[in-house]
């Protein structure tokens, strides 16, 4: 009798989740587009569904009110767990941006953040944004928001957002006390991602009038605090691409190849740091390394100078020898 | 039996930890939590070592052991309406958590032991599943120099100690209390200390100290390749079934010492509805939270004064 009772109460408890809404009744997220214009957010919300994606967009005086006039447009409850990236305009606050999505519990956290100023990012119905930059960006840790947020909150170093301009990734915009700074791109994107230890970056190099371009394999890079900021970058990397004239079958052309490499990547950091340091944009955190070694700030990050030193090593050469 | 019961004390040592424990330690240590963890788990060995409290007045023992099950319950229901069932009225995510403990209560001991045994496995394999995928996002920068005061240290080492050990004391009862708890009660520590330290290497200190959970927030990086992600709702099951078998193991001291041990449907019942109206009250939870070392202290320091019987072993 007592077995029969508790199967009976158990066939009104276990029936579901309290919350349960059918795959159908659910719109997936893929992206967000947030901006902030005449004291309101501006929202536009990406579903997909199936092959399509649809649109929905909101406003209100602050983002929740924002979010829930885009999904009262919408026959389906917003699903928010497979979301892929939030476009924030420069007009946002960054920091009621991230303090929102991490509070919220109904949205993973490996989403990207990234940087737009198009407002019309969503103009082909076939073309998933999200889901664009989710495959540009990779599953990793960079550029996640987890990371970005870490970061923010921890205040070890200021945020690198990627930028999203005419329908694809194109460079990194800098953010100094919550204030959109430079935009970083081509050869200066990919030195800064190496000094961001990011495997994803190629190395140009000029030979001359020819070039030769090293796909990053490993990247290592050691930052250290004294009367200088000295910067040490080792790097493993394969040839993608060569022009130049040097026979890389001789051990003393690659040595001069490796040469050249570092000594072209230790003038563009100079130049990125001098650049980085002009916006008082400290990404490297080297703010917490002082504050680690002395315990005090009585010198920021650009009141020292910088020392850099690398060390490229090719070590691939792909399947040709020459 | 010893051996389950030791088991038993594994989870025991674990499970004031989560929402409350934790977050205070790593909030009030930061770079320092490990030294808190090592001096804890010396204090709590030498506070195992010398105390032996037998509980005389079963009045006392049901009040006492109640105050840990509201604790841990509270805690535990405002943890899955935070994270998993965000809709749901706390008290029917209470109700079916209090009808399996019924259950389990209404049965011999010998069911809570096998029980024990069999959960063990699972809290390991989650465990281990959430620990190896977490180790490439633990980093020692986030041990960064945060001007923390030395005297927090010896506090919260002192904490560590308290939510450590008060639900072993209290369970522990005159059949077990020779049973030789250190071993395990260190493994338990160490497998406490390593998520403390994966947690504070992840979060870094400012995020660590204003997170609600922040043990289980890690958890949402745990994934496998890019196949298996957003498993942190399977993951984080460690800590329910810490936080389920610490409410049982408290619901089975209080049955000993009843002299009708039917009366635990009861005191269930009643403590279901005080749960549920101290969850409908954040106010009572922030109460756990900055309160909970004076409570435990207070519970222990209560012990002393109503059974006066403190027995130091030499």
């Amino acid at each position: 009798m007592k077995k029969l009772f508790l199967i009976l109460i158990c066939l009104f408890f276990l029936t579901g989740c309290y919350n349960y809404k059918e795959l159908d009744e659910l719109g997936v997220v893929s992206s967000i587009l947030i901006d902030f214009k005449d004291d309101k957010y501006k929202v536009k919300l990406e579903i997909y569904d199936e092959e399509e994606v649809q649109i929905f967009d909101g406003e209100g005086e602050n983002i929740t009110e924002a979010f829930k006039s885009a999904e009262a447009k919408s026959d389906n409850k917003f699903f928010y767990r497979h979301l892929n990236a939030v476009l924030v305009t420069d007009n946002v606050n960054i920091e009621h941006i991230i303090y929102y999505f991490f509070r919220n519990p109904e949205t993973n956290d490996n989403f990207s953040l990234i940087n737009t100023n198009d407002e019309e990012i969503y103009n082909d119905e076939e073309f998933n944004v999200g889901l664009a930059i989710r495959n540009d960006l990779g599953y990793g840790q960079d550029f996640s928001f987890f990371s970005d947020a870490k970061n923010f909150i921890n205040k070890t170093s200021d945020l690198t957002l990627p930028i999203y301009k005419d329908n694809k990734l194109d460079g990194i915009k800098t953010l100094s006390n919550q204030n959109f700074k430079s935009e970083i791109k081509d050869a200066e994107e990919n030195v800064l991602k190496i000094l961001l230890e990011n495997n994803n970056a190629l190395l140009n190099t000029k030979c001359g009038n020819d070039y030769f371009i090293l796909e990053i394999n490993s990247v290592d890079t050691k930052i250290k605090v004294d009367n200088k900021i000295k910067i040490k970058i080792n790097i493993k990397s394969g040839i993608q691409e060569f022009t130049c004239s040097e026979d890389i079958t001789k051990i003393d052309d690659l040595k001069k190849l490796e040469k050249l490499a570092s000594k072209s990547l230790e003038e563009d950091a100079k130049k990125l740091i001098d650049k980085l340091n002009n916006d008082s944009t400290d990404i490297l955190g080297i703010n917490t390394l002082i504050m680690n070694k002395y315990h005090k700030l009585d010198k920021y990050f650009n009141d020292y100078d910088y020392e850099i030193e690398a060390d490229v090593s090719i070590y691939k050469k792909g399947l040709l020898l020459k | 039996m010893k051996k389950e019961f030791n088991i038993l004390n594994y989870f025991n040592t674990r499970a004031l930890f989560m929402g409350v424990g934790l977050s205070r330690i790593l909030a009030n240590t930061n770079e320092y939590s490990f030294l808190a963890i090592i001096l804890g788990t010396i204090i709590g060995l030498v506070l195992l070592y010398l105390l032996r409290i037998e509980m005389k007045s079963s009045f006392f023992n049901t009040i006492l052991n109640s105050v840990i099950i509201v604790m841990s319950l509270v805690i535990l229901i405002n943890m899955i309406s935070t994270m998993y069932l965000t809709q749901m009225p706390k008290f029917l995510i209470g109700l079916p958590f209090t009808l399996l403990l019924l259950y389990l209560l209404n049965k011999d001991e010998k069911v809570l032991f096998r029980l024990t045994n069999i959960l063990l496995f699972f809290n390991l394999v989650y465990y281990f599943l959430s620990l190896f995928p977490l180790l490439k996002y633990f980093s020692f920068s986030a041990f960064n120099y945060t001007n923390t005061n030395i005297s927090n240290v010896f506090v919260s080492a002192i904490e560590f100690a308290l939510f450590s050990i008060t639900p072993t004391l209290f369970t522990r009862t005159s059949e077990y209390k020779d049973v030789p708890i250190y071993k395990m009660y260190i493994i338990s520590s160490i497998t406490m200390g390593v998520i403390f330290m994966l947690t504070y290497g992840i979060l870094g200190p400012e995020l660590a100290g204003i997170v609600r959970y922040p043990e289980y927030l890690i958890l949402k990086e745990v994934s496998i390749s890019s196949a298996i992600q957003n498993i942190e709702n399977i993951v984080s099951y460690m800590w329910i079934i810490d936080v389920f078998m610490l409410i049982a193991s408290c619901g089975n001291s209080i049955k000993h010492n009843l002299k009708n041990p039917k009366m635990i449907n009861i005191i269930f019942i009643v403590l279901l509805f005080i749960t549920s109206y101290m969850n409908q009250h954040y106010e009572y939870i922030l109460v756990i939270y900055q309160f909970s070392p004076i409570i435990l202290g207070s519970v222990l320091f209560l012990v002393w004064l109503c059974n006066k019987k403190l027995i130091f072993k030499h």
